[in-house]
């Protein structure tokens, strides 16, 4: 199954004869865009490396959105520039900007079936109508709807329709693919199915690609690189395992995955304090004088937790995550931590139990604190 | 949309002059929408201005309230006034009694057949008011067509693709069942249901739609004056092949009393549906979407 | 939702079960019959009548008549008429219904709606008379035009022709074409543009392919109302030209109002089953592209 798809798809996007993939590196240098007295872009830089899929995440509002939008050239600047392929695109408009992009719902054509939609940019081209349906079915099949061709899209579910809009990005060989939260109008089974697709076929077509989404999980599993964003600034952009074990602020230490944070401090030897235990610091973390007040920020999975009648933590919920098991655990001082252990071990303990929590090191991210 | 509206840059910080906005969709830019407007009002506002300007002619260029005054005196336009108005209450009266209850009932025991009562009551759009009157000299007796009570029900059919429209939008948008389960409920049968539970509902569509109807008959000419009687509009005519500015007079004035009426009621119909939230757009104009295109009338 | 079977499982016989699915339907029928009486009798008359001599006899004789002569010139011109100013309008009133769309002011939006509902229902008289008062020999216009040295009646334009009556007829059907298509117009998706953008296409592209093709449904069948109500209209026509012109609305007028030449007391019947024919037969085209046009709406 697999097999033939990835022959399909080295016949339908010509790659070169050493295999490379063929996607262009793309920049975004110091964009600056405003919506009134809104920074909805406030001197963002990004470059996408060739083939490379880069995921944009960050809360609602935070100009996600106005980012891919400037890359389209669907938003004027005022200020920066866009590259495409080393060359200053910036006010080149749209329609010749040679992209492909999904939208977040609605984008088909509702006057054209599954197939037209989908060969609407080779008509633009004026590729002939036999060589166009061709092309067209082949990219419907790559995202299997061979068998809707002919419907239109008011006759085709979401995640189909999301599909169509994928094969028609597609169909013309787009220099760049954008896709402005292309999954979250559905449902999550849908979701999780289509993401995994459009990473399969992004792998296979080899085009550089930039995610935009505010769902973490999305970010973290389909990208390359993750890039997070906030008040119209990137706060940090890396692979999804260095932002979620190192990152590089506060903000995406409690934005990326579940954080708690405890007060701590600052012990001499590279080590905080907290809930009376020391835990050791990286090395760049360690820039606090001994003594000082911190915020220390702790993963779930970063506590060892107990069923003990005698420890000082009261759970207040649990939630079941597969796997693991989810705490939410209500300390002295009116802190509450989330923690996860095993959910085999975690038989007995349920709401209102009590359990002693115990931090490991190192701290996923350590901050000052001045209101001690 | 409202996102649009909205779309404004700031003074842009050292980035030189503020580029072009990027024309959003199937729309027209400044220039061009400006331009189109400029002229529509142009076409639409002359000849009422000019209408304006013809009634209060005096000779040579000066302003005169004359025709207007020899208008206030003319028995004649008054009585057919008198006589419009009553025509227009009745089949406005006709036009409720028949259509809100038809309207229910379709939408509550028929539905499936909605679409084709939509669809009979946009036929008399279809057949000329001449032939019907023509229909009329033909299939009834002459002391029936010489009735105004004739003219009035007329009316009804006339207007009726404007009124039906109006009552059964309202109607579709009521949530029927639980509104009749809970009037049953209270102990009321299917008529004090109709009448203590859904006609409040309806109160202002069915004044708007009786409004609509008033506003057809106050300016119906063809088939009154085919049928002889001397409403508003047949001696307006007969006053403007005498005395053109006095006629003008009246229609100017009976336009713009139409058109002052017609807005303050879209202008309050408009501000309830502003304020229940239909312009919540999120900063990518894609957050409060309907889930389909919304579809036009089909008249 | 069907209800068959009395409360105590008993089958119902066939005559009950019937009245049954019948009864719904009763709550129906004062609509149908007023419908029927105040409209359907009228219309059946004409057509009867078209076909009787007025002794009562069955004759092709009137229908004849009214293909020939000044009756068919009134065909003639009645269709020109009606192919102008719906024409016209229709592409005008497109045009408006965008630039309104696109405006950002929504009073603005409001007024021109309510302003069309005006203009388009209340037509008639104060319509004729008002483009007199602006356009006919002593009109406002032609005189402010006159004073700058151009006057139009010196240059081919008459108020009182053809012409004219398509000038006048816009006024009421371009409102009626901006009430149409101002929410189709506004139901074109923001996406839709910029996803075509993206593929390649310039702002008239998008437009050919998939702004104009997705109002195609609403725009034949605002058409086909407009050339109907122009060819059906007979208020403005008469006031402005007083049978000058010869249409088939106002031909049929001066029949009903006695001008009748012996023997033809029904010729009127026959111009008013061709009218009724013309009508079928527009709404019959129009039938035929909007299921080429519509096929992709639900
Ligand atoms: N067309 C617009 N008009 C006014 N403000 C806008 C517009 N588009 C975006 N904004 C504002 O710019 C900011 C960033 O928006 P956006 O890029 O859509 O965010 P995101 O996609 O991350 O949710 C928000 O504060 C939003 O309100
Ligand atoms: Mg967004």
């Amino acid at each position: 199954m697999t097999g033939t798809i990835v022959e399909q798809a080295t016949t339908l996007f010509d790659q070169d004869a050493a295999g490379a993939r063929r996607g262009v590196r793309v920049e975004l240098v110091d964009c600056v865009r405003y919506f009134g007295s809104v920074a909805a872009l406030d001197h963002l830089s990004l470059a996408i490396e060739p083939g490379e899929l880069v995921a944009l995440l960050g809360p609602s509002g935070c100009g996600k959105t106005t980012a891919l939008r400037a890359l389209a050239g669907l938003e004027q600047l005022d200020g920066g520039m866009v590259r495409i392929r080393d060359v200053d695109v910036t006010r080149v408009p749209t329609h010749r900007r040679e992209l492909g992009m999904v939208f977040q719902a609605y984008s088909l054509f509702p006057s054209m079936t599954a197939i037209d939609n989908v060969g609407f940019g080779l008509r633009l081209r004026k590729v002939r109508a036999a060589a166009r349906r061709r092309r067209a079915g082949e990219l419907l099949e790559l995202v299997g709807l061979s068998a809707q061709a002919g419907r239109f899209p008011h006759e085709l579910s979401g995640g189909q329709q999301q599909r169509v809009a994928l094969a028609r990005a597609l169909a013309v060989e787009p220099r760049v693919l954008l896709l402005d939260e292309p999954l979250s109008a559905l449902d999550a089974k849908v979701r999780a199915q289509l993401r995994d697709e459009i990473r399969r076929i992004q792998l296979e077509v080899g085009i550089t690609t930039l995610f935009v989404t505010h769902d973490q999980e999305e970010a973290l599993s389909i990208a390359d690189r993750l890039g997070v964003m906030a008040h119209g600034r990137l706060e940090q952009i890396g692979t999804p395992d260095e932002v979620y074990a190192r990152p590089g602020n506060a903000f995406v230490a409690s934005f990326v995955g579940s954080v708690s944070s405890l007060p701590g401090t600052a012990v001499p030897g590279g080590m905080v304090e907290v809930l009376g235990r020391r835990i050791g610091l990286r090395p760049e973390q360690d820039v606090f004088l001994p003594g000082s007040a911190v915020h220390v920020l702790l993963r779930p999975e970063s506590f060892a937790v107990r069923a003990d009648p005698l420890g000082r933590g009261i759970v207040l919920r649990r939630s079941f995550l597969g796997p693991v098991m989810r705490l939410a655990v209500a300390l002295p001082g009116e802190v509450e931590v989330e923690v996860s252990l095993e959910a085999a071990r975690a038989g007995e303990i349920g709401a209102g139990s009590a359990v002693s929590v115990e931090p490991l090191g190192p701290p996923l991210f350590v901050t000052g604190r001045d209101d001690a | 949309m409202a996102a649009l509206t909205i779309r404004r840059r700031a003074g842009a910080s050292g980035a030189g002059p503020a580029r072009r906005a990027t024309a959003a969709g199937f729309r027209f830019g400044l220039p061009l929408r400006g331009a189109v407007l400029a002229l529509s009002a142009l076409y639409f506002l002359v000849p009422l201005l000019a209408s304006g300007r013809f009634a209060l002619e005096g000779a040579r260029g000066t302003w005169t309230l004359s025709a207007v005054r020899a208008l206030a005196h003319d028995g004649a336009l008054w009585s057919s006034l008198l006589l419009s108005v009553e025509i227009a209450l009745g089949a406005a009266a006709i036009t409720l009694a028949l259509l809100s209850p038809t309207s229910v009932w379709v939408n509550l025991r028929l539905p499936r057949l909605r679409r084709v009562l939509e669809g009979l009551t946009l036929v008399p759009l279809v057949v000329p008011v001449v032939v019907v009157v023509l229909g009329l000299y033909g299939a009834f007796p002459p002391a029936f067509v010489t009735s105004p009570a004739l003219l009035a029900l007329e009316y009804v059919v006339l207007a009726m693709p404007y009124s039906y429209r109006v009552i059964d939008g309202a109607v579709q948008s009521l949530d029927l069942h639980t509104l009749t389960d809970a009037g049953r409920t209270l102990g009321g049968g299917w008529v004090q249901t109709f009448f203590r539970v859904l006609l409040p509902q309806l109160r202002t569509s069915l004044m708007s739609a009786a409004f609509i109807t008033i506003a057809y008959c106050l300016g119906e000419f063809a088939m009154a004056s085919l049928l002889g009687f001397t409403t508003f509009p047949v001696q307006l005519f007969q006053i403007g092949t005498e005395q053109i500015d006095e006629a003008t007079a009246v229609s100017v004035f009976a336009l713009l009393l139409v058109f002052l009426l017609l807005a303050t009621l879209s202008l309050l119909g408009g501000k309830r549906r502003v304020a229940r939230g239909s312009i919540v757009a999120g900063g990518d104009g894609t957050a409060a979407e309907p889930p389909r295109p919304a579809r036009a009338g089909r008249s | 939702m069907r209800r068959t079977g009395a409360a105590s499982g008993q089958v119902p016989r066939r005559g009950a079960l019937r009245l049954r699915r019948l009864a719904p339907f009763a709550g129906i029928v004062p609509f149908l019959a007023y419908l029927v009486l105040f409209l359907g009798v009228p219309s059946a008359s004409v057509v009867a009548a078209a076909f009787e001599d007025p002794q009562g006899r069955l004759t092709w004789g009137n229908l004849h008549l009214a293909l020939q002569g000044t009756y068919l010139l009134s065909f003639e011109k009645s269709l020109e008429l009606s192919a102008w100013s719906a024409g016209i309008s229709a592409v005008a009133g497109t045009i408006l219904a965008v630039a309104l769309a696109s405006s950002t002011s929504s009073t603005l939006k409001r007024l021109a709606t309510s302003a069309s509902a005006v203009f388009a229902n209340t037509g008639g008289l104060p319509l004729a008379f008002a483009f007199i008062a602006s356009l006919g020999n002593f009109g406002v216009v032609t005189r402010v035009l006159a004073g700058l040295g151009w006057n139009p009646y010196d240059h081919g334009f008459d108020l009182y022709t053809l012409t004219g009556l398509v000038i006048v007829y816009c006024y009421f059907l371009v409102p009626l074409m901006v009430l149409v298509m101002l929410p189709a117009v506004e139901s074109l998706r923001r996406e839709w543009f910029e996803a075509a953008s993206i593929l390649g296409a310039r702002r008239r592209d998008a437009w050919r392919h998939v702004g104009v093709p997705a109002l195609a449904p609403q725009l034949l069948a605002a058409t086909m109302v407009l050339f109907v109500d122009a060819f059906a209209a007979y208020a403005t026509a008469e006031a402005l030209t007083n049978g000058a012109i010869p249409l088939v609305p106002i031909q049929i007028g001066t029949l009903i109002q006695g001008n009748v030449l012996a023997g033809q007391q029904n010729v009127g019947d026959a111009l008013g089953l061709a009218m009724i024919l013309v009508v079928a037969a527009s709404a019959l085209a129009y039938a035929r592209l909007q299921r080429r046009t519509a096929r992709w709406q639900r």
